[in-house]
């Protein structure tokens, strides 16, 4: 993506339309570069984008929604008392200062919860689907968690220039 | 190939300017034209981390770093990229860390 912000950057006249489909993992994205700008799109994957990679089911996989519901995968909790193992008084002290600041700060769930490597492709799509229609509360979240610790999160303007 | 990435790259707009964006960003061999990610951000001669760790990060992939132009007419060029699907470098270095033995 770097790369293309270099040419929308460099040819802000020109419209730069790019699509990325990987099968092996149910990814895809589109982007769309304009006026020296580079955007997330939901990518369009047509015949001529079948017929020139000879791909016939993945794009419509990727877009199907799944006939049943699939149950959450349970995330493996650590056992009863693992952090009650015997700790320094300043790493305990440290945890429990972490976990009190952490109290309030809601986990992300996407909708099936296990490794990216054995989702299937609609699966992978509703947890993509999942992660872009959250993206705005997740950043507001982390917002507002970095402003009790006294930081300020900006992502445009000053902030975004001092961080690239 | 359902382990390789398709890629799909459109430019649109003015001819003359497609012209230049080849120019800059392109290689032009005796009949095909490509896109090389080297020419916008070369890579530099000794990465720090390796030439695979560097392409991966700054281009996106270490197999293959060139877009084969597919189609070309007036006002739009369209090339086209297939590239191994990438081993997940950040899963696979970062999961040994909590369980070091």
């Amino acid at each position: 993506m770097a790369v293309y912000e270099i040419y929308s950057k460099a040819f802000s006249s020109l419209t730069f339309d790019a699509k990325c489909l990987d099968p092996a993992f149910g990814v895809a994205y589109g982007a769309i570069g304009r006026n020296g700008a580079f955007t997330l799109t939901e990518p369009v994957f047509d015949e001529a984008f079948e017929a020139l990679f000879e791909t016939q089911v993945n794009a419509g996989e990727l877009f199907s929604e799944p006939a049943a519901e699939p149950q959450p995968t349970p995330i493996p909790t650590a056992p009863q008392g693992f952090f009650e193992l015997p700790l320094s008084p300043l790493k305990r002290s440290r945890y429990r200062s972490l976990q009190r600041r952490l109290a309030d700060y809601p986990p992300y769930e996407p909708p099936i919860r296990t490794n990216v490597a054995y989702l299937s492709a609609a699966e992978g799509r509703r947890n993509f689907d999942f992660l872009m229609k959250s993206k705005a509360e997740r950043l507001d979240h982390l917002k507002a968690f970095l402003a009790k610790e006294g930081i300020v999160l900006e992502l445009s303007g000053e902030g975004a220039d001092r961080s690239s | 190939m359902s382990n390789f990435v398709h890629n799909l790259l459109t430019v649109t707009g003015k001819q003359a300017e497609i012209g230049a964006f080849i120019q800059r960003f392109c290689v032009e061999q005796e009949d095909t034209i490509e896109l090389s990610y080297g020419k916008a951000l070369p890579m530099p001669r000794a990465p720090r981390g390796g030439q695979v760790a560097w392409a991966n990060k700054h281009w996106g992939t270490a197999d293959a770093e060139t877009f084969i132009v597919e189609e070309r007419e007036d006002g739009r060029l369209t090339l086209a990229l297939q590239a191994p699907t990438p081993r997940p470098w950040r899963f696979t270095r970062s999961t040994p860390k909590p369980f070091p033995r």
